[in-house]
């Protein structure tokens, strides 16, 4: 659904999407398509996510934090190893919650405006 | 003249020892100097006229003057022996009452009488009795008038002497009558008693002696018997200390020792002699003295009769009489024996004095029941205590056994058995308590004290004292209780409770949850009081040691910190501290209560958790609703369609969210949640819908995926399936593997029937995408979908396993059951 004029400004990047809720995913596949990236993914297991991740090309990850009660800690341990860029996007309010080691990192809280999302994809995978 | 007696006596003396004794007689003896000095007058006188011429007249005168002088002398004579007879039938009278055998040889031995001149000295005459007595012949006293001086006893001797010469001295008043012992020569001695009497002369001088003696030895034989055995019975009398009185049958004192003498309190004997005892004696005994008197002259004797005597200054003298009938010369005598009992009365009214204060103290103990009990159990005595204590009369139990009262049967047993055991050793026995049923049926403790008496004849009982603790017995009872109470409670709660001398950081008191709680003995907490804080968590400690320190004595410690006990194991202690004030207001003790409430901080992380988990899924769910919000938006035409699609969604999801709430987030039954999601469109449903399964539970993460499917299912139904058209019908059926409460998978069939006829879409709309995403992306189950002419049949195939979060993360609801499997048709 993305004009011309959009996909011009904003080439599309490959991102994956890690989040186990169907809803969720079908709507940040949806958004993301909108706005002119590939979606890799959507994948709802810690096990898909990391092997998404170590065979697929990926400019970007949006992940989700807690997957069928598994932590997508491995998921991104993958993409820093690959350097890919990623941002989680949770439902926890409490940064404790998170493995010591993803502790620092900036997070997206649900429920997360489209407009925020995209400001995200932005600074995090360096597009304009 | 002298001589002319003495031959004239003599010459007759022959024809007295052959004839009668007529001239032994005074007036026979007078009669024959009488005849004997007047013939020898007469002839003197005719001899002298005849043979010197001397006048007549004058020779005659002469011879009568003789005459006259002869027959005064005669006339003496005949009085003087008169005298003497009289004294000699005297002297045998007495006599026979000494002795009877005296008495018949007086009848054979004659008196020696005997006739003295004083100046010169000379034997005038001397009877011949003298030889029989003195053993000596007559001739020999003739010749030697001292003889019989020099045979007198030496003892006897000077006394004798000493008489003779004092009745010389004066003759006018004295008599000589003395008796003596004579030295016989062949060595015997006979006693003799000699009575002399002087003829005086005109100038009062005595010329002659003329005197008697008898032999008195068998007298003096039975008269010596007599002093000694009298001597004999007077040192015995003397000995026993008593005093002794021979009174006659008047009472009237005629004899008495000094001993009786001072018992009366007379100061001589002659104060009291031939007065009446009855004078001396106490006015209250008057009576019977009287009347054992009166006995004593009947039945001869009186034993330990007990009188009172008043002395002349008041004072009272007890004595006790023993007297007895006595023969006396007198005739019959009573013979008391009296003894000074005042010692004795003393020491009787000492002694009952003794009794009756021992008696008022055993009968009026208040509290002290005392009872005296025979060896065979028997109740000798029962003081008024007693009486009070166990109710009971004296007069109801005394002489009985116990037999049942106040003991039980196996009490009274044993108290027999120390009975006998205290009676045989001597020994008290040892003090112990007894319960024991007074007569009202009230059960009382008492402390008893046995001990045995033995009674100076050898009978022996027992006492026992009985004190009343019942009170004391309940007080120890409720401490028990108390104490009890207080120890079931500290040991049985799981606090520790614990008390300590806070100045000299000892701890008095722990209860035994500390072991529970610290891993450590209380025995090392009594040992080193402060060692509960060795453990302390090394982050906890100096807060905690400080507030102790400081707060504690305030009233204000009341923290919680976390111990490292010895086992590696983490306990979190909430612990508080009331300070104990002294009367001086300092901290004196500190008790305190620790309390391990490991659990409740685990709780509350727990809590905790949820509470980030919650937010998480409702922030989860929010995000939800808005992609399905927008997801929605982009299938409807208007915003009419969007509102009634999407409420419908959300409604759906939010029944869901109700059921997930009730058990805690631990899943849903799938039959509650195919019931609540067919609920709105129930007008429609009634009685087309059959629901057929077990009543399985569904994970959580299912309960989404799996109400959104049922919903989407049945909208489409109603919209354009079985339930949109009349007689349309709806089956939902399923079955699990595995236990009901936690399937590992599940199998639901949505069969339509009766509906219009229905064709595959050719364009799936976004339900049907719903139905499919939800199952297969979010449960990774399997979904199909076929459409037959009879309607629509759904097959929905989920495998929990791949799903199923840890079970941790969420606490377990209390009880919540699950029923037995069933079939349900809604209404």
């Amino acid at each position: 659904m993305m004009t011309a004029a959009e996909q011009q400004a904003h080439p599309g990047l490959r991102i994956l999407v890690v989040e186990d809720d169907y809803l969720v995913a079908t709507w940040l596949t949806g958004l993301l398509r909108q706005w002119g990236h590939e979606v890799v993914g959507p994948a709802p297991t810690v096990e898909e996510a990391v092997q998404l991740a170590r065979e697929e090309e990926i400019e970007g990850a949006i992940l989700d934090i807690n997957l069928r009660g598994e932590h997508s800690g491995p998921v991104a341990e993958e993409l820093e190893a690959k350097g890919a860029p990623f941002f989680f996007v949770t439902g926890y309010g409490s940064p404790e919650l998170l493995p010591a080691h993803w502790r620092q990192r900036r997070k997206l809280y649900k429920p997360v405006k489209s407009s925020e999302l995209r400001d995200e994809i932005r600074r995090r995978f360096g597009t304009a | 003249m002298d001589e002319g007696v003495r031959s004239a006596v003599g010459g007759g003396r022959s024809a007295g020892r052959l004839r009668a004794r007529w001239w032994e007689s005074a007036g026979g003896i007078a009669l024959l100097y009488l005849a004997a000095a007047a013939t020898w007058i007469l002839v003197s006188d005719r001899v002298v006229e005849m043979v010197f011429g001397v006048g007549h007249a004058a020779a005659l005168a002469q011879s009568v003057k003789g005459l006259a002088w002869i027959a005064g002398t005669a006339l003496v004579l005949f009085l003087l022996i008169r005298s003497a007879e009289r004294s000699q039938r005297e002297a045998g009278r007495r006599a026979s009452e000494s002795a009877s055998l005296l008495r018949m040889m007086g009848g054979h031995v004659q008196d020696v009488f005997w006739i003295t001149q004083t100046h010169p000295e000379r034997t005038l005459y001397v009877s011949p009795a003298f030889e029989w007595l003195w053993g000596r012949r007559v001739e020999e006293v003739y010749k030697n008038p001292r003889l019989w001086v020099d045979c007198i006893h030496e003892d006897d001797r000077g006394a004798v002497t000493a008489s003779f010469e004092a009745m010389l001295r004066d003759p006018g008043n004295c008599r000589l009558d003395v008796e003596y012992r004579v030295r016989r020569p062949d060595g015997s001695i006979t006693w003799v008693r000699d009575r002399g009497y002087p003829v005086v002369d005109d100038e009062g001088r005595a010329t002659q002696v003329v005197g008697l003696a008898e032999d008195i030895t068998e007298r003096k034989k039975t008269e010596s018997a007599l002093l000694r055995s009298e001597g004999a019975f007077r040192a015995l009398v003397d000995m026993t200390g008593n005093a002794y009185l021979v009174v006659d049958f008047e009472g009237r004192v005629e004899e008495a020792d000094a001993a009786y003498v001072a018992l009366v309190g007379a100061s001589n004997f002659e104060e009291i002699r031939g007065r009446r005892v009855t004078e001396w004696t106490a006015a209250h005994d008057l009576e019977r003295n009287a009347a054992e008197v009166a006995k004593c002259t009947q039945t001869g004797s009186v034993r330990g009769l007990e009188i009172d005597y008043v002395k002349p200054d008041g004072t009272i003298q007890p004595i006790e009489v023993n007297a007895a009938v006595v023969e006396t010369d007198r005739g019959p005598r009573i013979l008391s024996q009296c003894k000074d009992i005042s010692e004795r009365k003393r020491a009787e009214r000492a002694l009952q004095d003794v009794n009756e204060r021992l008696e008022a103290i055993l009968n009026n103990a208040p509290s002290v029941a005392i009872q005296g009990y025979e060896r065979d159990g028997r109740v000798a005595f029962w003081n008024g205590a007693s009486e009070t204590l166990y109710g009971w009369k004296a007069s109801e139990i005394v002489g009985k056994r116990l037999g049942g009262r106040l003991l039980t049967e196996d009490d009274e047993a044993e108290f027999l058995r120390i009975v006998e055991h205290a009676i045989r050793s001597g020994q008290p026995a040892p003090v112990r308590e007894w319960k024991t049923t007074n007569a009202r049926g009230d059960s009382r403790w008492c402390l008893s004290s046995i001990f045995p008496i033995r009674y100076g004849d050898g009978h022996a009982q027992v006492v026992c004292m009985d004190v009343d603790i019942t009170s004391r017995r309940e007080i120890e009872a409720a401490l028990r209780e108390s104490e009890q109470r207080f120890r079931q409670l500290t040991e049985a709660i799981k606090e520790a409770f614990w008390l300590t001398d806070w100045k000299a950081r000892r701890v008095l008191y722990v209860s035994p949850a500390y072991e529970a709680i610290w891993g450590r003995t209380t025995g090392s907490l009594y040992a080193k009081a402060r060692s509960w804080a060795d453990v302390l968590h090394p982050d906890d400690r100096e807060r905690v040691i400080r507030s102790f320190e400081d707060d504690a004595p305030r009233g204000r410690y009341d923290t919680e910190y976390r111990i490292v006990r010895d086992d590696g194991k983490v306990r979190w202690i909430h612990d508080r501290a009331f300070p104990i004030l002294n009367e001086r207001g300092e901290v004196w003790r500190m008790a305190g209560i620790s309390e391990d409430v490991t659990e409740r901080k685990l709780a509350e992380e727990r809590q905790s958790l949820m509470m980030q988990e919650l937010d998480h899924r409702v922030k989860n769910n929010l995000a939800a609703a808005l992609s399905l919000a927008d997801m929605t938006a982009r299938h409807c035409a208007t915003l009419e369609e969007f509102q009634e699609v999407f409420t419908g969604r959300l409604a759906a999801l939010a029944r869901m969210h109700a059921l997930l709430a009730r058990t805690r987030w631990h899943g849903v039954r799938m039959l509650e949640l195919v019931e609540r999601t067919l609920e709105p469109f129930m007008d429609l449903a009634e009685g087309r819908v059959r629901v057929e399964g077990p009543d399985a539970m569904l994970t959580t993460n299912a309960a989404s995926p799996m109400c959104m499917a049922l919903h989407e299912l049945t909208t489409n139904a109603v919209k354009h399936g079985a339930l949109g058209a009349p007689g349309g019908r709806v089956e939902v059926r399923w079955e699990v593997d595995g236990p009901l409460e936690a399937p590992r998978s599940m199998r639901v069939v949505w069969t339509e029937r009766g509906g219009p006829e229905v064709r595959e879409p050719e364009r799936k709309g976004f339900g049907s995408t719903l139905i499919k995403g939800a199952i297969e992306y979010q449960l990774d189950g399997r979904v199909t979908m076929t459409w037959e002419p009879s309607g629509l049949r759904c097959d929905l195939e989920v495998d929990f396993a791949k799903t199923r979060e840890p079970e941790e993360r969420w606490p377990r609801a209390g009880a919540d059951g699950f029923g037995a499997g069933g079939v349900r048709t809604t209404r």
